[in-house]
């Protein structure tokens, strides 16, 4: 069945746009995790070890450990919204819908300070 | 490997179910992973929170490309969300993780009672394109194909419901989608089928917050946590192309038994009754 889509806000006809950002982030973190997956039935010996560090990281991920496709997979996973959120700052930006551009960067600033708060805090 | 296939099941019906009524399915995630898999309640939590994150990125892929979700109403209500996400997480447990159950047990009672009497009223009238206001939208109904136009109501509201949904998720690890769902559909005048998915698309937002703060303190448990995340990813996007199907009448008659029994379970646990 043919569903015509008809709401696009006016201005800012972006939904695609930020539809394909959500369908990106998601890919990737579908396929590390998926990666991960086939890894850790490979290697079987390695424990799915918790990574905690960038450069436990990176080095988990240059020697194939599946824990670091496990954690990198959730972190892209997790930064995804916060994605379309800056997408949307220089969305609404664009169409000189400043409003809405300023609550979304006021979204972001809020998102950025409980990033802070949880690691910090 | 049994717990994994178990899991990724119960991430698969609590991903379809979350977004086909815009709850995000933390709150039937939780209960499985801690009451019937034994899972302590933090690795639960952190789970069900970047389930919730999978539930709204799948499920708006799809509602986005519809046109059912409003972008400019998602972000004006997505401040007061990450702000009282913040304060949920800073305040903590300044009130009573009982008397919260219990105030939330009685109001989503009244919610479902009231959702499930009006499930058909036409919430908003029709108004003209002129009038839909800053906040207003237009959509083509996906089940007979009529366009359903809607102007945005009771803006001060929305963003008052948004504070405490983003608390309460703050608060418990929950997307919030059980209060901002019946808000925006009861209060804003905004029809159900694009109450759902703005609101699948605000949770996204709101859980980040309190995800990043489990995976920093060593909450996330991969062994747990991906399982739940491949299945809720997929439950979604399945959830999502259901809900096109389904007439929003019984979306709203459904979203109203959930929100009873979720209601009935807050208030039992609120007296220290616990439901297997």
């Amino acid at each position: 069945m043919k569903r015509v889509t008809r709401d696009r806000p006016r201005g800012e006809g972006f939904a695609t746009v930020l539809s394909s950002v959500l369908a990106g982030g998601l890919t990737v973190s579908v396929a590390l995790l998926l990666a991960g997956v086939v890894l850790s039935l490979v290697r079987s010996d390695l424990p799915v070890a918790r990574v905690t560090s960038v450069r436990g990281l990176a080095s988990g991920l240059t020697e194939f450990e599946p824990g670091a496709f496990f954690t990198l997979g959730l972190v892209v996973l997790l930064f995804t919204p916060a994605a379309r959120v800056a997408i949307q700052v220089v969305g609404f930006a664009h169409a000189r819908r400043w409003g809405f551009s300023a609550l979304a960067t006021a979204v972001l600033a809020f998102l950025g300070l409980s990033v802070f708060l949880g690691i910090w805090g | 490997m049994t717990q994994a296939i178990i899991l990724t099941l119960v991430g698969f019906v609590g991903g379809a179910f979350g977004a086909m009524v815009g709850l995000g399915g933390g709150i039937f995630v939780i209960p499985c992973l801690t009451l019937f898999l034994g899972i302590p309640i933090h690795t639960a939590i952190a789970a069900s929170l970047i389930g919730v994150i999978a539930t709204s990125t799948s499920g708006s892929i799809t509602y986005l490309r519809q046109g059912f979700t409003n972008i400019r109403l998602a972000i004006t209500l997505e401040t007061a969300l990450t702000l009282g996400a913040i304060a949920g997480g800073v305040v903590g447990a300044a009130l009573g993780r009982e008397a919260l159950s219990a105030v939330f047990g009685v109001v989503m009672i009244t919610i479902s009672v009231y959702m499930a009497v009006k499930r058909n009223a036409s919430v908003n009238g029709e108004p003209h394109e002129a009038s839909l206001g800053m906040l207003g939208a237009r959509y083509q109904e996906a089940v007979h194909g009529s366009e359903v136009r809607y102007r945005v109501r009771r803006l001060p509201l929305g963003l008052l419901s948004g504070l405490v949904a983003g608390h309460v998720s703050g608060l418990l690890g929950v997307g919030g989608g059980f209060l901002t769902v019946p808000t925006l559909h009861l209060g804003m005048g905004v029809p159900m089928r694009a109450a759902v998915a703005t609101s699948n698309l605000m949770l996204g937002v709101t859980a980040c917050a309190g995800a990043v703060s489990y995976l920093a303190r060593g909450f996330v448990d991969p062994v747990v946590a991906v399982p739940v995340v491949l299945g809720v990813a997929a439950g979604a996007l399945v959830g999502a192309k259901l809900g096109l199907r389904v007439k929003t009448g019984t979306l709203a008659s459904v979203l109203a038994v959930v929100l009873f029994a979720l209601a009935l379970q807050m208030l039992l646990s609120a007296f220290g009754i616990r439901v297997r």
